[in-house]
């Protein structure tokens, strides 16, 4: 009776330990699948926190426009779980997406100080820069004070060799100086863009730029020309002389 | 539109993005577009798109009877005012 009873546990002993195993290996099985890499997780976090930005801002405009404003914006929350993650994955490209955007959000929930402290903190070969560009421009224009973007534009240039990385700094402060007006100051600035090797993508944007700002102002004599078009007519700046010529860009499709 | 200008001297100018012709005749027919178009078999890299640095569409480009440009860039709610203006309607 005894000994059945000692077999009973045995057995019941032997069949949870197959359990507890065939339940971790499961279980190690899931969290491995589950794990993902650094590139599907920040892909995960930009759209889980896009969405909730998307229902935060709906849920905003639904409320009357006197009513004080919810200090819960999602964009603090998710800036933060983007710089854990730029932490956890210093100097893959996957950080500087997620630097870029945790900064993003800040300034877009008007944490201008708290931002820009975080900008001024990185080094000067934080692959994070060239995205950055834009959020600096951004947090400038919220703020009404293109220095907050010139300032750090201008010393990062004094600190990188990097010539991609130049031109595109060169190219923003010509489009900031562009949008504010100061057209000679942009175009010197497009032409440092250039500079620092034709070939390079923002020198291209920038050599465009330099062209709408010397050769297509308003009011000015309107470039030089002359196309065949599918009727057989030459059509040229002479050939419309004396008319008011509209250009009218579409596509079929 | 085009009728309503076209006797004060408004030219209109199709640059369409299409690369091939076949379907841009195929589109004028259906749409019943009257206007010449300046047909590039580069399409939207073609030789009037680089001239006035366009890279977007639906979008117009205007030069005034004195060959001046007037306005590039202008978005079609913006383009009757603007017309209308250049031609002393």
């Amino acid at each position: 009776m005894a000994a059945k009873r000692v077999y009973v546990l045995f057995r019941m002993a032997i069949f949870s330990a197959v359990l507890l195993v065939c339940f971790s290996l499961l279980a190690g099985a899931q969290s491995a699948a589950v794990t993902p890499n650094p590139t599907e997780q920040l892909r995960d976090l930009l759209q889980k926190s896009r969405a909730e930005i998307k229902e935060f801002e709906s849920a905003a405009k639904a409320r009357p426009k006197d009513a004080i404003p919810p200090d819960n914006d999602p964009r603090l929350k998710w800036s933060k779980v983007l710089w854990e993650f730029r932490e956890h994955h210093l100097n893959t490209p996957e950080a500087a997406t997620a630097t870029a955007e945790s900064l993003r959000y800040q300034v877009q929930a008007g944490q201008f100080a708290e931002a820009l402290s975080r900008v001024d903190s990185l080094s000067p070969d934080d692959t994070a820069w060239g995205d950055l560009l834009i959020v600096l421009r951004d947090a400038a224009e919220r703020k009404g004070d293109d220095a907050i973007f010139l300032s750090r534009a201008r010393a990062l240039l004094a600190r990188t060799d990097d010539k991609p990385l130049r031109a595109r700094i060169q190219y923003n402060i010509g489009r900031v100086h562009q949008l504010a007006g100061r057209d000679g100051e942009a175009i010197a600035a497009f032409q440092a863009a250039v500079a620092e090797g034709d070939k390079l993508e923002y020198a291209k944007v920038a050599s465009g730029r330099i062209y709408d700002l010397t050769k297509l102002r308003i009011g000015q004599p309107a470039p030089d020309f002359s196309v065949t078009a599918l009727s057989g007519k030459t059509i040229s700046l002479a050939s419309l002389r004396g008319h008011t010529a509209v250009f009218v860009y579409w596509a079929s499709w | 539109m085009k009728s309503k200008y076209e006797s004060k001297g408004l030219v209109l100018i199709g640059v369409p993005a299409d690369s091939e012709v076949s379907k841009l005749r195929e589109a004028i027919t259906r749409l019943a577009i009257s206007w010449d178009q300046a047909f590039d078999p580069q399409g939207d890299s073609g030789a009037l798109w680089k001239l006035f640095n366009m890279d977007d569409l639906p979008n117009f480009v205007v030069v005034d009877r004195e060959g001046k440009l007037a306005a590039k860039g202008v978005q079609a709610d913006k383009l009757a005012p603007l017309l209308e203006k250049l031609i002393g309607m």
